[in-house]
């Protein structure tokens, strides 16, 4: 039922692009610029004196899920710690739906355009705007794997990443499990079909009905208690899915590792010549990457520098993180904001 | 029959006839070291329901960790010997056992069983067992063998080389078991020759994602163990 469920809400949306501006992000910057293929990004700042961060979300998502409000916001946390804290919307996602002249974004973009287009210009510009000679990288879910597709395929990354964060990112899709098989069977197939899919209506509809009855919730977060936070969560972060990044995830129903959307680049294998300083923190809970999928990205990564971080009780957190509540759930300004800052901050 | 239990006593360790079914193919079930054989009940009930007859292993807790291994292996051979190919399901560190015990049954269910270190071992601070009892869910405990807990603290960090089983296995995980997260049992598994990999609980459709204690005592997949054992019949 869950398949059907998450299909529901990925198709009942028709056509929002602008997001929710929670008023605390009003102080933030906002830069547009252009990649080298012609997208429109917009970031959004939180300035500091200190060294420069690019945050990215996850897919189906936008810089909210990294900055919902005043309390559950990595930007303004990292701000106020002195950090020079810059949040991107993938092309398509939040304030990056429009082209330089107002239009649409071309549709069929995939994850690789992300990685190879869309982070490239915006640590370009971050470079460009503070002097920094480096920009440390923090990616959730979808956020994660794009950096990873950044630092195995942009020759300047290397030069460029001062440190990576990876917070709930699969890398490991072998042994697909129902639920998510059934998913990559229906990316597979709508992929080449839509151009894009709409999801913000069904997440609306989620939203509005205001507390925690669907299956879905199962899958996005353990730890967020009160319904007024998780019905902002669905109103502002939930984007629409560009119908090329369904195709490269319906690649990954045979199993494997992350792959390029022409399916001939393995990233799960290509991490092994990355050198960058890379912590992967994976929550107890997760059930949109669960622990064993997300392990094999640091477990791979051929960085003399790296870290591992299991948020769950056992380790000694206050609760099972959950995917969503790795951003934004109620302890993570407490256990997984210092953790990042540790790690970019070394 | 009576030699099998001859044997297995002479080596100070419990192995017996459970259930009410006396032929049939013989399905060894590995009682956990500290954990009361009757939180089996659902296991040894589910197997002799498929008309296979469910032996039990219990080690005796007047015997040590060191020796369980080479006493399971006895017991096994006793009773492989008696009835011919054996089948073996295990949960949580009692498939360790089964696994460096050097045991060859024909087929094999594990449950909740580590098959390697964990990546993070964090804070082990429970009384009993390596994490809190919270973190495990029902877990009815029993005297266990001298040394056996030390060795489950042991495993969280330095886990026991084995030989990876050619027998066809089924491993069963579930994201919530502290013991056998699915990162210490499909991630260490995925070369081995003949493995049915299944993560219980939410992804698969099947409830909530069980802790420890409920990948025992959950009847649906006591059912699934037993159907595995039977397939090879």
């Amino acid at each position: 039922m869950t398949p059907l469920i998450l299909m529901t809400l990925a198709l009942a949306g028709c056509g929002r692009e602008a997001t929710p501006t929670p008023a605390h992000c009003a102080a933030a910057e906002r830069h547009d610029i252009l990649t080298d293929d012609g997208a429109a990004l917009a970031l959004h700042r939180h300035p500091a004196e200190g060294a420069p961060v690019l945050i990215v979300h996850g897919i189906s998502s936008n810089r909210h899920s990294w900055d919902l409000d005043a309390d559950r916001s990595l930007a303004s946390w990292l701000a106020a710690e002195g950090f020079d804290a810059w949040l991107l919307d993938l092309r398509g996602h939040g304030d990056s739906t429009r082209d330089a002249r107002g239009h649409a974004q071309r549709s069929g973009w995939s994850v690789d355009d992300y990685g190879q287009h869309d982070v490239p210009a915006a640590i370009a510009h971050i470079r460009r705007v503070t002097g920094a000679e480096k920009v440390a990288y923090v990616g959730h879910s979808m956020g994660g794997m794009v950096g990873a597709i950044y630092a195995t395929t942009v020759p300047t990354a290397a030069r460029d990443l001062s440190a990576m964060v990876a917070v709930g990112s699969p890398m490991d899709f072998s042994d697909p499990d129902p639920v998510i098989g059934a998913a990559l069977q229906l990316a597979a197939l709508s992929g080449p079909l839509l151009p894009v899919v709409q999801s913000p209506m069904g997440a609306d509809l989620h939203a509005a009905i205001g507390g925690n009855p669907l299956p879905v919730d199962s899958m996005l977060y353990n730890d967020i208690a009160d319904p007024e936070v998780r019905a902002t969560m669905y109103r502002s972060i939930v984007s629409p899915l560009s119908g090329g990044e369904m195709k490269q995830f319906g690649l990954l129903r045979s199993g494997g590792g992350f792959r390029s959307a022409d399916g001939q680049v393995d990233y799960l294998e290509a991490l092994a010549d990355v050198q960058i300083p890379l912590m992967v923190i994976a929550g107890r809970a997760d059930n949109i990457a669960p622990v064993d999928r997300v392990l094999p990205y640091y477990q791979r990564a051929g960085s003399p520098e790296k870290s591992f971080v299991l948020a769950g009780r056992a380790a000694g957190f206050s609760a099972d993180y959950g995917h969503m509540d790795l951003t934004l759930g109620d302890h993570a300004a407490e256990e997984i904001y210092p953790l990042i800052r540790d790690w970019i901050d070394r | 029959m009576l030699l099998i239990t001859c044997m297995a006593l002479a080596n100070a360790d419990a192995l017996r006839d459970a259930g009410e079914v006396v032929d049939g193919p013989a399905a060894l079930v590995i009682i956990t070291p500290g954990i009361a054989s009757d939180a089996y009940n659902g296991w040894v009930e589910a197997i002799e329901s498929r008309g296979m007859d469910a032996w039990v292993f219990e080690a005796d807790p007047a015997s040590s960790s060191a020796s369980i291994g080479a006493a399971l292996a006895s017991a096994s051979a006793a009773l492989a010997a008696e009835r011919g190919a054996i089948s073996v399901a295990a949960h949580g560190w009692g498939g360790v056992y089964a696994l460096t015990a050097g045991i060859a049954p024909e087929r094999l269910a594990l449950v909740g069983v580590p098959l390697g270190a964990h990546a993070v071992a964090g804070p082990l601070d429970g009384e009993r067992w390596p994490w809190e009892t919270s973190l495990l869910g029902a877990m009815p405990p029993a005297k266990a063998p001298a040394g056996a807990l030390d060795a489950y603290r042991d495993w969280v960090s330095d886990f026991p080389d084995y030989t990876a089983p050619t027998a066809p296995t089924l491993l069963i995980a579930s994201n919530m078991d502290a013991v056998a997260p699915p990162e210490v049992v499909r991630l260490p598994s995925m070369g081995w020759p003949q493995r049915t990999w299944e993560r219980a609980g939410f992804l698969s459709l099947s409830g909530a994602d069980p802790s420890h204690g409920e990948l025992l005592q959950d009847s649906a997949i006591a059912r699934r163990v037993a159907e595995f054992l039977e397939e090879g019949e």
